[in-house]
């Protein structure tokens, strides 16, 4: 069965937000079970059945790629800083890719954004120069179909599936 | 060498959410955002289980967890594998963490929403430094330890109580920058604290109480655990603490309330340790800023060593205070006779004093100054020494370790705020002088 494009099920809202300057984290585990996880540095939602692309940048995600490849098994969370709005995507499976122009290009707007975001929040300087310092080269795609999502924000609802691959 | 806790708490303090990756049995991950970690010990912290969501479900059946922090100021990532082991529901460190996520929760617009359910304790496995490029030290960054060097040094000099409260604070302000803040004493027969001195408010708020369990220092006294709140907590904030108590709390041995609590209306942050001596609590040090995230876990030790050494002072010269000195006899200054007589009131059933129609104190400081007064009165007595008070059925103090040159204290430092023709000079160890400079008349309410 060929997988269900995320477009096709999720809220286009979300789809929005997810491609946006919002904080993200990706996670996959080891054939132990335990569990990695690493920042992102943007997101891409292509069109069809050819699903999300998160960036992260390798060198500090080395473990995750390494889980990611040998088991498939994928979450992320996005997170708009100041507000706690917030969604899951789950995905089985996820695969390492490099980074492509577009991909390249992505991440430098999405750190743009997001920074913009952190400054208007009052974040300090020093700590944007850190987070959104990377070589262009060092970035790697984590790419899957998403078939789950989960409404992460803070509440009643929070954990509560808001959408999923039919 | 390996990370420790201790060199990346500056990532735990909330500024940056940590993030939570977990496992389910099947293998499925989940990632999700920990609104606080708190650091139980060197190898153990504890994050807050406000909901019955994926994290915990996971971690029950599965133990395995991985956080990820970022350093507030270089962006040093770090992540660190724990194992969990259980949930605390109750006792210290749950206090400490339910009265931080207040704060958080407001912070974020979460009031009502962030309720802590437990917190979850992990052992702390291993922490990896993930980005390897050295970041520039934040030359900014304070060191605390020449003000704990210098402010202990003041406290340790202090030789009576009054000038001991006074260097204290004063040495807040001087070499921690810290404007606003107060000590407040325990009574512990009737379980709640009364500020003994104050700085930075425009009233000082001497002889205000607050019972034990309420506001961040009523909680900080029960739990004898030091407490920092990051942001506005309307929960701990002394008003409603105060009211609450107020309505749970029978009349006969009703709280201070006419004497306002001093502190800031809406802090910013707040950061209260008990103040300990011998293993008997004494008190509370607090200190507050209009500032939001104005106490790092450094400010919070840092007091934490004044409060010790304020505590070792405290006990001291309160045991000193027993033991009288040999008094300096002098004949008391007779009040000039042409004045109008001022009349005293005292309340018995709580011991509230009015001077004319404006009220003064109650409890046992009213007790203590309707004795000195009634043996003005009849004696033209004005000489006293703690140790004779202590035994003084009238007065009846609440335990013998009760502080009772602390309460001299208060009550001089009430009268100086209210009265100019009537005080309490201290006239050498364990001793005391009434002055009184107006002619007195004694008028006593069995009732009211």
């Amino acid at each position: 069965m060929p997988p269900i494009p995320v477009s096709a099920w999720l809220d286009p809202d979300w789809v929005r937000f997810i491609e946006g300057g919002v904080s993200i984290t990706v996670a996959s585990r080891d054939a132990a079970n335990v569990p990695t996880l690493s920042k992102g540095y943007g997101c891409r939602v292509l069109d069809g059945d050819r699903g999300v692309r998160i960036l992260v940048v390798g060198s500090q995600s080395m473990e995750l790629l390494r889980d990611i490849e040998t088991g498939g098994a994928v979450a992320a969370v996005f997170a708009e800083v100041g507000t706690h709005r917030a969604l899951q995507l789950k995905g089985t499976d996820a695969r390492v890719e490099m980074a492509d122009a577009e991909d390249r290009e992505h991440a430098r707007r999405y750190c743009e954004g997001f920074s913009r975001n952190l400054v208007a929040l009052g974040f300090a300087p020093g700590l944007l120069q850190g987070f959104f310092e990377y070589a262009a080269d060092d970035l790697r795609v984590v790419a899957f179909v998403p078939v789950e999502a989960f409404l992460q924000t803070p509440g009643p609802k929070a954990g509560s599936k808001i959408g999923s691959a039919p | 060498m390996s990370t420790t806790l201790d060199a990346i708490r500056a990532c735990l303090d909330g500024a940056i959410p940590a993030v939570i990756a977990t496992c389910a049995p099947d293998g499925t991950p989940n990632v999700a955002y920990a609104s606080q970690v708190e650091i139980v010990d060197c190898d153990h912290v504890a994050l807050s289980f406000q909901f019955f969501n994926k994290t915990h479900q996971n971690v029950l059946a599965h133990p395995l967890a991985t956080v990820l922090v970022i350093h507030p100021q270089t962006a040093a990532r770090y992540r660190l594998y724990l194992r969990f082991e259980r949930t605390e529901t109750e006792g210290a460190l749950f206090q400490r963490m339910k009265a931080r996520l207040a704060g958080i929760a407001s912070h974020t617009g979460m009031s009502g929403v962030f309720r802590l359910l437990g917190a979850d304790i992990y052992r702390v496995l291993r922490i990896e430094r993930i980005d390897a490029p050295e970041r520039r030290r934040q030359d900014a960054e304070r060191n605390l330890l020449p003000a704990v060097r210098l402010l202990t040094q003041r406290i340790a000099a202090a030789t009576d109580m009054d000038a001991l409260f006074e260097q204290t604070l004063d040495g807040l302000d001087r070499h921690f920058g810290v404007g606003h803040a107060m000590i407040l004493l325990c009574d512990r027969a009737r379980t709640r604290l009364y500020t003994v001195a104050s700085r930075g408010y425009a009233a000082s708020g001497v002889g205000s109480e607050i019972p034990f369990g309420a506001g961040i220092v009523g909680v900080v006294a029960q739990y004898r655990t030091s407490i920092r709140i990051n942001h506005k907590a309307a929960e701990y904030a002394y008003g409603r603490a105060v009211r609450e108590a107020a309505l749970g709390e029978g009349a006969a041995d009703a709280l201070e309330t006419a004497i306002p609590f001093p502190g800031l209306a809406e802090p910013g942050s707040q950061l209260a340790v008990p103040v300990e001596a011998g293993g008997e609590l004494l008190g509370v040090l607090y200190a507050e800023s209009a500032q939001d995230l104005r106490f790092s876990h450094d400010d919070e030790d840092a007091l934490g060593a004044v409060a010790a050494a304020l505590g070792v002072v405290v006990r001291a010269l309160r045991d000193e205070a027993e033991s009288e000195e040999a008094a300096e006899a002098s004949a008391p200054a007779a009040p000039a006779a042409d004045v109008e007589p001022v009349t005293v009131r005292r309340y018995r059933r709580d011991n509230s004093i009015f001077l004319g129609d404006d009220y003064l104190i109650k409890g046992v400081a009213g007790a203590i100054l309707w004795r000195l007064l009634s043996g003005y009165v009849q004696d033209g007595r004005v000489d006293y020494s703690n140790r004779e008070l202590r035994l003084d059925p009238a007065i009846g103090l609440p335990d013998v370790v009760d502080n009772l040159e602390a309460r001299l204290i208060l009550l001089a430092k009430r009268l100086s705020e209210r009265a100019d023709w009537l005080g309490i000079d201290k006239t050498g160890r364990g001793r005391f002088r009434l002055r009184v400079a107006r002619p007195v008349q004694l008028v006593e309410h069995a009732a009211g």
